[in-house]
């Protein structure tokens, strides 16, 4: 296996064996590019879909039921329709982030469409642990002192600034 | 609701109950997630991720 997906290799057999697996329902396949908005890596962008587009056709070709594929983050969104397959995965975009690609290809046109938040309120369901040191990230809380106040610290930060900038449609980037 | 990010096992009870799709990329961990899921009587929606299969890539972007 990959640190970022199973190889192609074993692919087909992990969509098996989650097909044969009753408390497993396979609903898709995808891949995520690491540098889509990257020009210069725009060839490894269109050699990892094709490679997710063989292993969709192989693992088909097997009788496996492959109900969705998708792969494009925001960047690969942008760039046109040939990465799109059955859904799109737009992320960061949504918080007004234009990528490089945006930025720096006077060719693309793009136009502004209004959004506003889906949701309000969010349940939070888990939390991880954050070291001390991650709060160094956020000047305003970096006089927070324990663990427990550093997390607690970033979270409502994190809470504050999305929701505030959410509603006002103001450029985001975290 | 799919979660790309990894899942540890001992929290995928979460997904679970929520009913928050999880993305799998090795047997073990597909292996985990079902006995988790049967546990709870219940069935785990789930999407393999296909790795780039660049060990150059990978291995730049992890250092």
């Amino acid at each position: 296996m990959g640190r970022f997906g199973v190889s192609l290799d074993d692919a087909a057999n992990l969509a098996k064996y989650v097909t044969d697996t009753p408390e497993l329902a396979m609903e898709g396949m995808y891949t995520h590019f690491s540098a889509a908005d990257d020009d210069d890596m725009l060839y490894h962008v269109e050699h990892q879909v094709q490679n997710l587009d063989s292993v969709v056709e192989s693992t088909r070709a097997q009788g496996i039921k492959v109900p969705m594929v998708h792969c494009a983050n925001s960047a690969a969104t942008m760039r046109g329709t040939q990465f799109h397959r059955d859904m799109v995965r737009v992320g960061i975009s949504l918080y007004v982030w234009l990528c490089n690609l945006a930025r720096h290809s006077p060719a693309l046109t793009y136009s502004v469409v209004q959004v506003r938040p889906a949701t309000r309120h969010w349940r939070c369901c888990s939390a991880r642990g954050l070291p001390p040191s991650a709060v160094m990230a956020h000047p305003s809380r970096a006089s927070e002192a324990s663990a427990q106040g550093a997390q607690r610290g970033v979270w409502q930060h994190i809470h504050g600034r999305a929701r505030r900038e959410l509603c006002s449609g103001a450029y985001w980037i975290w | 609701m799919l979660c790309m990010g990894f899942i540890p096992p001992n929290q995928v009870h979460l997904a679970v109950h929520y009913g928050v799709k999880a993305s799998v990329a090795e047997s073990s961990i597909a292996e985990a997630y079902a006995a988790v899921a049967r546990d709870a009587g219940r069935v785990l929606d789930v999407h393999v991720k296909v790795g780039d299969c660049s060990p150059a890539l990978e291995s730049t972007l992890t250092h």
